[in-house]
């Protein structure tokens, strides 16, 4: 008799995510946790995982590698494992807009490393490795810029990127001369909301306006930029320029800002599931701004409101569906679209877009869902 | 605060976006021409070519209400060029009642930024409109006191900006706008092209100038409480049913005003809403005898110690 898989879900285990994961797992499955900040503070991570795993009898791995957001310590591990002695003195600053490609760079290796050990663990005792979303198309939706080229490229209908800007000044010009009013200049590994900027310049009168969840804060000669829940208004020129600076020192692309569609009184965007490339769950997210990112405190509401929202759904699943296509190693993506007057765009996707509280599709929360289509693996 | 939403019916009807491919399908509601970003950077439609569909349609003759929606580049594009369409063009739309121009949202266009048109003559080529409802304030005319605007019929004037400039002020004014029942100005701030004071508003509020007004709404205004002071002086007070006072920045001075004239304003409907009351003050407005709306009063953002009030409506 095959012997049972051994699941394993890497993770930070005070988020609710490992949590809802767990719930949705049969009683008689064996689960391994692994918690991120044990992966970034052991000696050697052959030795770590090989003496954890080798307590399990199996001959099937089934890994999902979880978000390693909201939580400091493992934010400091990534960063301190880029640059030890820089960021060994980090201090927590609630919110504070900073070292993003660092980050970046940290999570990549880390992943890196893990896959490689994974691997090579698991072709030495002969078991099979099957991710949810392979490390390496974690990454590749992680870099927002490269997925979005990457969607593009694939023929994704999605929002036109500008080419890279060296400086505000440039950006303007570049607006200008293309006629293009309104852009959004998002940081490339930014989560949710964080690092964006949603801007527009007025040909006729080169007046600017931009609306951002960053919060400028200056005490005495330090500014910094904080996330906040609320969103900023900015139309001084020289705060949009310190914001775009800031934006863009943590690397940056700038696309075309296309109005969203209205729903009630809010303006809104659909978070879908891909389970294996098959669109299943979904949340219309409403805003009173232009950044609908559910943790902004906005409102869920929902497409079938709208007189043809049906018919716009099954437009907005059939784009998000091809944009999977793009990431065959990626078998749980939340993508966000747009929904316009005959057609949709993607404007992002998320490895980690799966948690989605109090939604069901057949019957299943978006947990479920993905347990379900692990087991057959 | 944005508009976010568009309007979800006009002149009493609902609304049909109307579809070149498709042509007006019921001609008794109202209808509804928009140029949306797909439209104009995929296709390469414009408002221009919509109206020009919109005007051979059979139906046309039939509408009674017409709005114009986002319009391509409307921040840089005016909207004369529709304007002088609709006047050339007047014959066709023998039976129009109700004239939008400029009903975008945020995302669409900063209220601020929508270029507006010249009215003056579009009111003579329609002598039947009875509702004109203008977005924006930007380049907009409405005459001036030497050609005023002139118009038998005018039921409605509505125009809605982040600021208005006196200079439209004087001129609706002077116009002669003798059956005008409802007048609806959104003032702004100063940031966005107010440039008025209580003097230039002042005027406004005379039996003489506008006798059959019932419905008064002077807001989304820095000078919310001059505004109280002034329609409480004013001569028109006695005929109005409806004041609306919201949007703007209203302190409980200028509430205290109403709560001392509530024998004056016995009977009219006030709206107060999203100013700057206090929850005493709301509370006090609530218990007296006045009917009055007063929700959603705004918090005074404070930043560095200094405070900060905003209109609802400004960029």
């Amino acid at each position: 008799m095959p012997s049972k898989p051994l699941w394993i879900l890497i993770c930070n285990p005070n988020n609710r995510r490992q949590q809802f994961f767990r719930q949705a797992l049969p009683n008689n499955e064996k689960l391994l946790t692994i918690n991120y900040l044990e992966l970034l503070s052991c000696d050697c991570l052959t030795h770590f995982l090989a003496t954890k795993l080798s307590k399990y009898d199996t001959t099937k791995w089934l890994v999902k590698i979880d978000s390693c957001g909201e939580s400091f310590a493992v934010e400091k591990a990534l960063l301190t494992k880029v640059n030890p002695t820089f960021y060994h003195q980090l201090q927590f600053d609630k919110g504070r807009f900073a070292h993003l490609a660092d980050w970046f760079c940290g999570y990549q290796q880390l992943l890196a490393e893990l896959s490689n050990v994974l691997q090579r663990l698991a072709t030495q005792w002969q078991v099979t490795l099957n991710y949810l979303n392979t490390p390496q198309t974690i990454v590749a939706m992680t870099d927002k810029l490269s997925c979005q080229q990457h969607l593009a490229n694939s023929g994704i209908n999605v929002p036109k990127l500008l080419p890279p800007v060296q400086n505000f000044e440039q950006l303007l010009v570049y607006m200008l001369t293309t006629r293009c009013s309104q852009v959004f200049v998002k940081a490339r590994y930014g989560s949710s909301a964080s690092g964006v900027m949603a801007l527009r310049l007025n040909p006729k009168t080169k007046a600017v306006i931009a609306k951002s969840s960053l919060q400028r804060v200056q005490s005495g000669n330090q500014l910094a930029f904080y996330n906040s829940l609320k969103i900023q208004t900015y139309t001084k020129q020289s705060h949009i320029k310190e914001l775009f600076d800031i934006i863009m020192a943590q690397q940056a692309y700038v696309e075309h800002w296309i109005p969203k569609p209205r729903l009630g009184n809010q303006s809104f965007d659909l978070r879908i599931l891909l389970i294996k490339g098959k669109a299943q769950h979904y949340v219309t997210r409403c805003s009173h701004s232009p950044m609908t990112n559910l943790h902004l405190a906005n409102r869920r509401g929902d497409i079938l409101e709208l007189a043809d929202g049906a018919k716009q759904l099954i437009i907005a699943k059939q784009m998000a569906e091809q944009a999977a296509q793009a990431f065959p190693d990626a078998d749980c993506i939340g993508a966000d679209v747009i929904c316009t007057k005959y057609s949709a765009k993607v404007i992002e996707l998320n490895a980690f877009g799966d948690l989605l509280p109090n939604v069901t599709y057949q019957g299943l929360s978006s947990y479920q869902a993905q347990v379900s289509a692990m087991q057959c693996y | 605060m944005t508009i976010n939403n568009n309007i979800k019916r006009f002149f009493g009807l609902n609304i049909e976006q109307f579809e070149q491919a498709k042509g007006i399908q019921d001609d008794k509601l109202a209808l509804r021409l928009e140029v949306t970003y797909d439209d104009y950077e995929d296709d390469d439609l414009t408002m221009i070519t919509l109206l020009e569909t919109f005007s051979k349609d059979p139906q046309v003759g039939n509408i009674s209400a017409l709005i114009i929606g986002a319009w391509e580049e409307a921040y840089d594009n005016d909207a004369d060029l529709y304007l002088d369409f609709l006047i050339q063009k007047a014959k066709l739309f023998n039976n129009l009642k109700a004239l939008f121009i400029g009903e975008m949202t945020y995302e669409e266009n900063e209220i601020s930024w929508i270029t507006q048109g010249d009215y003056t003559k579009l009111l003579n080529a329609y002598p039947k409109l009875e509702h004109l409802q203008i977005r924006g304030g930007d380049e907009l005319g409405f005459g001036d006191a030497t050609t005023p605007v002139m118009h038998d019929n005018l039921k409605a004037l509505i125009i809605e900006t982040g600021g208005l400039s006196a200079d439209v002020i004087d001129a609706v004014g002077h116009a002669k706008l003798p059956a005008l029942e409802k007048l609806e100005l959104w003032l702004g701030c100063d940031e966005y092209g107010w440039s008025g004071d209580i003097s230039t508003l002042t005027p406004l509020l005379s039996q003489s100038r506008f006798p059959c007004l019932k419905h008064l709404g002077l807001k989304n205004s820095e000078i919310q409480d001059d505004i109280v002071s002034a329609i409480l002086n004013s001569d028109i007070l006695k005929q109005l049913e409806t004041i609306d006072m919201s949007m703007g920045i209203m302190t409980d001075e200028g509430a205290k005003l109403l709560l001392d004239s509530q024998e004056q304003l016995a009977g009219k409907q006030l709206n107060v809403s999203e100013n700057y009351l206090s929850n005493e003050m709301v509370a006090q407005l609530e218990a007296s005898p006045l009917d009055i709306k007063t929700s959603e009063q705004k918090a005074v953002d404070i930043d560095y110690g200094d405070e900060y009030r905003y209109v609802s409506v400004a960029e």
